[in-house]
């Protein structure tokens, strides 16, 4: 993987929300599900810079849905991890399990 | 939706910050969050949530967008990435292509044409040359072959080497020794020949032969003596036995002989060399006799490899074998040695080469039409340059405007495509019919997957390619031009240049076609001006053979042959009848050597000639001129002395400057005087120098088989069914085999000219027509794009026929570029077809120049008539088209 290409510890966050969401994931559901399980705030724009940047490395990719069926409706802007993404994710979830492995952190569960 | 709406400040700073591509959606994300804290916790706490959402979004989004390209990533509207703009497109296509049903009929006819050729073409390749032989393990097996002291190749070799190759090659798991033979079926009135391989009992497991009613055939069949036996053809034994069960066992008369069917092959069992033989018979060695002489050459083999063994090993180790065979036995086999042949070249080697010009002739029509299409779509395209400059208005990708050319034109390519495969069936079937001889294995000819992947490629490719130019221009748009001037004016420079390319590559192409096509013309032409040095005009021709079984001695077979002579010369309008076993052009010919009393015998420079048995009055039967002495009378039998005839090749050759009457040599165990020279034949083709013949006569060289040749003033066919009523009062037993005129048999040694002089011919035309519809519609174009300045032009005074002058100029220029490269492109193209020239150059220069004036008569012709619509433009209505 070239440099460029680590994932700092949100985008690791960003891209686990992606694959557990599938099909249902934006900026809203991302925030919601990071906060819920990762138990930290997460803003909206963080989110979408978050993305922007993980598709500029090529691990996440967008589709624009159809406008939602209300009067003046809006178009969600869903990302999907690429197949890319889910490497990367896997790589750095191992790096740190690796590093963590055996150390006495003194966190109880 | 509340109709609570966020802070506006906030909302405002939010928009800001965000990189503006991603703006509304960071915006409406905001928002919808903000509902959902309004529905749940009240107006107060989702204010209050949004400003710190809002403040804490804008840091991160800020950086985003003092990072980010400022592009947004590609996205698509849509459920799914790929396919749903494919099929959008698709309708898109089919709805575009109702609209315009002219021109897309045009492009899918070009395609049908294309694609049915190529299929057709490929489909025959992929049988013939690709395919394994249609029996077990095909690869594995291989044809032997001696190379004779002269370099000559022959598919005969001497048994006992054989014998020797099969004990000592250890790369073979068995070798088959077999020959061919016709025999003569008596049942019901008429006889029949059958197409017989005499094989030994090792046949099957080379071959993988199966029976499958009776037996395969047993050491004890193949003794001196046996009983007589023969196994049947499927096909036969359905076609002259209605597939009876109870035929095994039965007996049979073929050649007046009573034989055994002790078995029926299984159906579509390979037989070999004849691809559909109709029956199998024992080949029984006779102990010293020619058939056990080590330098008598008489028997075809094949043999299965092990799988472990490689061809080019087994190849190394036969020539081995024949070389320490050739010390062993100096005085038969010096500089005779053996090699093998995989069977499949074997079986279809002299093809390969024509059906590699077929497809490079194939290929080339179907650039032609490829740059048809794409010439048809780029002006539709120009049509439509508002559509596209809409369509990216609205937010199309470049890419996406592309994407969409390349489906609509992949649409029709597709149904071009359907339909080509479709009409291949029918192209191949015409192929076969018009191919001059019978085309090998033409029976396994299918549309299978290979060929349908074939055609799915190539139908991509030509679609692929033909949208290449409009694709290119619909990427490079000038938004503010294109929406202004929505397509009237046509394109720019890019259009200009395209549609330049397509008449250079038209030219180019139809050039170097019409030059292959010219040069295999002249071949053919040349060489139908060739005498064959008789009179081939009316004159008929056909075989029999006098069995030993009916006609044990010589004098009978004389006498056979002396009464169908007389009955034969009774038919009315029969002027001269003759016998030979040497017909030109039918074949019978077999070489030997003789010895010239005066030189003495001089060992390997012996001279070599073709010996032909004719009788009395051959040379009125033929029309062959004698230029000295005299020919064969009645009275030259085994009595008289012996005398032989000789043509002008042989005169030429071996009596220099002597004339050659008198003279003595020694054929046969005898001594033989010359009494008279004939004039030279061609015996095979028209293009072979004729060689030296050597003509004895059948009543003091007896021999079974003769070709009988009738002169008659009567049509050809009418005098052959008076020769049949004639010949089956004399024996009704034995068939008339191989009928033709002289003229048939000539015209047929050209088969394999004009079927190539016919095929380029016919792509070239294809070629030029397509050329010309091409270059039509480039200047047409381009005459509706200048309507303006024409009309401009033409309010300033120019005359009509300068103006069409001008037009038909500017095609011009742009074809001779094309020219150019098609006399480069022809010189190849020459180069590759001189293995199918006679007497004329590759490079012919009067062709070339032929060829390119062609192409520029053509080039105007197609510039014309939008030259005269040019012509006729009113400048005031073109001015005020404007």
């Amino acid at each position: 993987m070239p440099k460029g290409h680590y994932l700092g510890e949100f985008e690791v966050l960003v891209l686990a929300a992606l694959q557990r969401l599938g099909d249902d994931a934006y900026a809203v559901t991302i925030k919601r599900e990071i906060e819920l399980r990762a138990r930290r705030s997460a803003s909206i724009g963080a989110v979408h810079a978050a993305v922007e940047r993980l598709a500029d490395k090529g691990f996440v990719v967008f589709r624009i849905s159809d406008p939602l069926p209300v009067p003046g409706g809006r178009s969600r802007k869903y990302s999907k991890i690429t197949a890319a993404g889910l490497r990367a994710l896997k790589q750095s979830t191992a790096a740190l399990g690796r590093m963590i492995d055996g150390l006495e952190l003194g966190v109880g569960r | 939706m509340s109709n609570l709406k966020p802070p506006i400040f906030a909302e405002w700073l939010a928009r800001r910050a965000a990189p503006r591509h991603d703006a509304d959606f960071v915006v409406g994300d905001l928002r919808e969050a903000f509902d959902e804290r309004l529905a749940s916790s009240g107006a107060d706490e989702a204010r209050r949530w949004y400003w710190g959402e809002a403040l804490r979004s804008a840091a991160p989004l800020f950086a985003r967008r003092l990072t980010s390209s400022g592009r947004p990533h590609h996205t698509t509207r849509n459920e799914d990435p790929m396919w749903t703009p494919f099929f959008g497109d698709a309708r898109h296509a089919l709805r575009l292509a109702a609209r315009t049903p002219l021109a897309s009929f045009a492009v899918v006819a070009t395609m049908v044409l294309g694609i049915g050729s190529t299929t057709a073409v490929f489909s025959a390749m992929n049988a013939i040359v690709l395919k394994p032989l249609p029996f077990p393990e095909s690869s594995r097996v291989v044809q032997l072959n001696s190379t004779l002291p002269d370099g000559r190749v022959s598919e005969s070799l001497a048994y006992p080497d054989l014998m020797d190759f099969r004990r000592t090659v250890s790369d073979f798991i068995d070798l088959t020794v077999f020959q061919t033979s016709e025999q003569t079926l008596q049942s019901g009135a008429e006889p029949r020949l059958v197409r017989t391989v005499e094989v030994d009992d090792r046949y099957p497991r080379v071959f993988g032969t199966r029976v499958a009613l009776g037996r395969w055939l047993a050491p004890s069949d193949l003794v001196v003596n046996a009983p007589k036996v023969v196994l049947l053809s499927n096909d036969f034994w359905v076609r002259e036995f209605g597939g009876d069960h109870t035929i095994v066992g039965r007996t049979i008369t073929l050649d007046n002989e009573s034989v055994q069917v002790i078995g029926v092959l299984a159906a579509g069992a390979y037989t070999y060399p004849v691809p559909a033989a109709d029956a199998l018979r024992p080949l029984i060695i006779v102990p010293n006799t020619p058939m056990t002489n080590r330098g008598s050459l008489w028997a075809s083999a094949a043999a299965r490899l092990r799988p472990e063994a490689s061809i080019a090993q087994a190849g190394r180790r036969v020539t081995a074998a024949a070389n320490f065979i050739s010390k062993e036995f100096p005085a038969s086999n010096t500089k005779i040695s053996a090699r093998i042949t995989p069977l499949r070249e074997a079986v279809v080697g002299s093809v390969q080469s024509m059906l590699k010009l077929l497809a490079a002739a194939v290929a080339a029509v179907l650039l032609i039409a490829c740059v048809n299409i794409a010439n048809l779509i780029l002006g539709r395209a120009q049509t439509r340059a508002r559509e596209f400059a809409v369509r990216s208005a609205i937010g199309g990708s470049p890419g996406r405007v592309r994407g969409q050319v390349f489906t609509e034109n992949l649409v029709l390519a597709a149904i071009g495509g359907v339909l080509g495969v479709a009409l291949a069936p029918l192209l191949t079937h015409a192929l076969i019919a018009v191919y001059p001889d019978a085309l090998p294995r033409a029976d396994e000819i299918t549309v299978d997957g290979r060929v349908l992947v074939v055609a799915a490629l190539a139908t991509l490719i030509a679609g692929t390619l033909s949208a290449l130019p409009t694709a290119r221009r619909a990427g490079r748009l000038d938004l503010v031009r294109d929406l202004r001037e929505g397509g009237r004016s046509g394109g720019g420079r890019g259009d200009r240049r395209a549609g330049r390319v397509l008449i250079v590559t038209q030219v180019a192409a139809s050039l170097a076609l019409l030059f292959g096509a010219g040069l295999l013309l002249q071949t053919f032409w040349r060489l139908t001006q060739v005498g064959p040095g008789f009179n081939a005009r009316n004159t008929m021709t056909f075989h029999l053979y006098a069995p030993t079984a009916r006609y044990s001695s010589p004098a009978t077979v004389t006498r056979y042959y002396d009464d169908a002579t007389n009955a034969l010369r009774g038919i009315p309008g029969v002027s001269d009848v003759s016998t030979g076993t040497l017909v030109p052009f039918a074949g019978g010919r077999f070489h030997d050597t003789y010895i010239q009393k005066e030189l003495g015998d001089q060992g390997t420079r012996n001279p070599q000639a073709a010996i032909a048995l004719v009788g009395p009055a051959y040379e009125h039967a033929l029309g062959l001129p004698v230029t000295r002495g005299r020919t064969f009378a009645i009275s030259d039998d085994s009595a008289s002395e012996p005398v032989v005839v000789i043509n002008e090749t042989l005169a030429k050759r071996y009596y220099p400057g002597v004339d050659p009457i008198g003279r003595v040599v020694d054929w046969n165990f005898k001594s033989w005087r010359i009494v008279g020279v004939v004039a030279a034949t061609h015996l095979d083709n028209l293009w072979d120098e004729p060689e030296p013949v050597l003509y004895a006569t059948p009543r003091q060289v007896p021999r079974r088989g003769r070709y009988f040749i009738m002169r008659s003033n009567r049509p050809a066919n009418q005098v052959l069914v008076a020769a049949r009523a004639a010949l089956h009062q004399i024996d009704p037993t034995i068939a008339l085999t191989d009928p033709a005129s002289m003229q048939q048999r000539v015209d047929a040694s050209l088969g394999g000219q004009r079927f190539r002089a016919a095929l380029m011919a016919t792509l070239g035309a294809l070629a030029l027509i397509l050329a010309v519809l091409g270059i039509y519609g480039v200047v047409a174009h381009a005459v509706t794009r200048r309507t303006r300045e024409i009309g401009i032009r033409m309010a300033l005074g120019e005359a009509a026929h300068e103006v069409r002058r001008r037009v038909v100029g500017d095609a011009l220029r742009v074809a001779s570029v094309g020219i150019v490269a098609g006399l480069g492109l022809a010189l190849v193209a020459g180069r590759s077809l001189s293995g199918f020239l006679i007497a004329v150059s590759p490079s012919d220069p009067r062709m070339l120049a032929a060829a390119a004036v062609l192409l520029i008569g053509v080039v105007t012709a197609a510039a014309y008539g939008p030259a005269r619509r040019a012509s006729r433009v009113d400048p005031v209505e073109a001015l005020r088209g404007e």
